[in-house]
């Protein structure tokens, strides 16, 4: 069984390749330090994973993560798709990174309702262990809480190990904490759409 | 012991749902039609929100009062095309009052109708969201044979 992921040198996306590894599965990495830039290298990206039994839609720049995943929706068998919550806080969060995710989670939604979609699971994340705020973000801050990595792999063993479940979604919560975090962070008075810093 | 208790238990999913808890020995509290659900579920360790109609008002009346609350949502909700206007929208309001409740302690399951009918997938995600309470949301956009 082959598993393509991209992104997969750091965070959840390194994770998930070494514990794939682990479990005995063919694994392939797609990351810009190999040379799949899933925005430069956008078809160079969908020929490697064309065919894979798996394919984990992990590494976000702007919209190519839902290109990704009308790419390949007829060309690989299942896909699990990294979202965000934060789509379902667009007054909280004006980012170009919210209406991304928002259009990504669209794009899934599609697939679900097509009888010939594909086996997809979308995780809607929250924060996640090892994402340490910049101090000179004035939109980072520390969550009281962090999703493990073990989690979210327990959430995809849970999909694959009940294979009738075709298409699944996952959600984790924001804490009234973070939620306060963001209500600062992004007055919903400020109508103007703050550009997401790791675009530029 | 854990106290459970379940609304709607004379049959489908919530009979299930009721065997699964006794079998596994919690102390499980069925909750049927002219039941005192309010006052009786008041200090329940985990109470199924299962029987449609009165969600909204047990959601709002027992979130504070019962450890956790697992509630039985509808995909529908994705699908708004879908002709059942009324119960798609009741559905809806239910969805978007656990998403502002914010609670840590309630997990909204968005079933289908097979899923429904299938309630060992239901029991697994339950299973698995005792284990990762910080899920508030399952959601079984589409069950049926494998393509894997």
């Amino acid at each position: 069984m082959k598993m393509v992921i991209t992104g997969h040198t750091w965070g959840i996306g390194k994770s998930l390749y070494n514990s794939f590894k682990s479990a005995e599965w063919e694994v392939v990495g797609l990351s810009r330090s190999n040379g799949y830039d899933i925005d430069k290298d956008f078809e160079r990206v969908v020929e490697a994973a064309t065919g894979a039994d798996l394919f984990i839609n992990n590494a976000y720049r702007d919209q190519q993560q839902t290109k990704l995943v009308n790419a390949l929706k007829n060309k690989v068998t299942k896909m699990i798709v990294m979202g965000s919550v934060s789509r379902l806080y667009p007054e909280l969060i004006h980012t170009d990174y919210v209406y991304d995710k928002q259009a990504l989670a669209e794009a899934c939604r599609l697939i679900s309702i097509d009888p010939n979609g594909i086996d997809l699971l979308h995780l809607d994340l929250s924060f996640i262990e090892g994402q340490d705020p910049d101090p000179n973000k004035p939109t980072d801050f520390i969550s009281d809480y962090n999703i493990q990595y073990e989690e979210i792999i327990s959430a995809i063993d849970f999909w694959m190990s009940n294979p009738k479940i075709r298409q699944m979604e996952f959600r984790w919560k924001l804490t009234p904490f973070v939620y306060n975090q963001l209500k600062q962070a992004f007055p919903t008075f400020d109508s103007s759409r703050i550009q997401y810093e790791s675009k530029n | 012991m854990l106290k459970v208790g379940i609304t709607g238990t004379t049959r489908g999913l919530g009979k299930a749902l009721h065997d699964h808890f006794v079998n596994k020995g919690c102390w499980v509290i069925a909750f049927n039609r002219g039941s005192d659900i309010v006052n009786g579920a008041i200090g329940c360790d985990l109470f199924i929100n299962n029987t449609y109609g009165m969600q909204i008002d047990l959601l709002n009346q027992l979130y504070a009062n019962v450890g956790k609350m697992i509630v039985m949502g509808s995909i529908v909700t994705d699908f708004p095309d879908v002709e059942m206007p009324e119960y798609t929208d009741r559905k809806s309001e239910l969805e978007q009052r656990v998403l502002d409740l914010n609670s840590p302690n309630i997990v909204l399951l968005k079933l289908s109708s097979t899923a429904y009918n299938d309630s060992q997938i239901v029991i697994n995600a339950i299973e698995y969201w005792l284990e990762n309470p910080l899920v508030n949301v399952i959601s079984f956009r589409a069950i049926g044979a494998p393509n894997r």
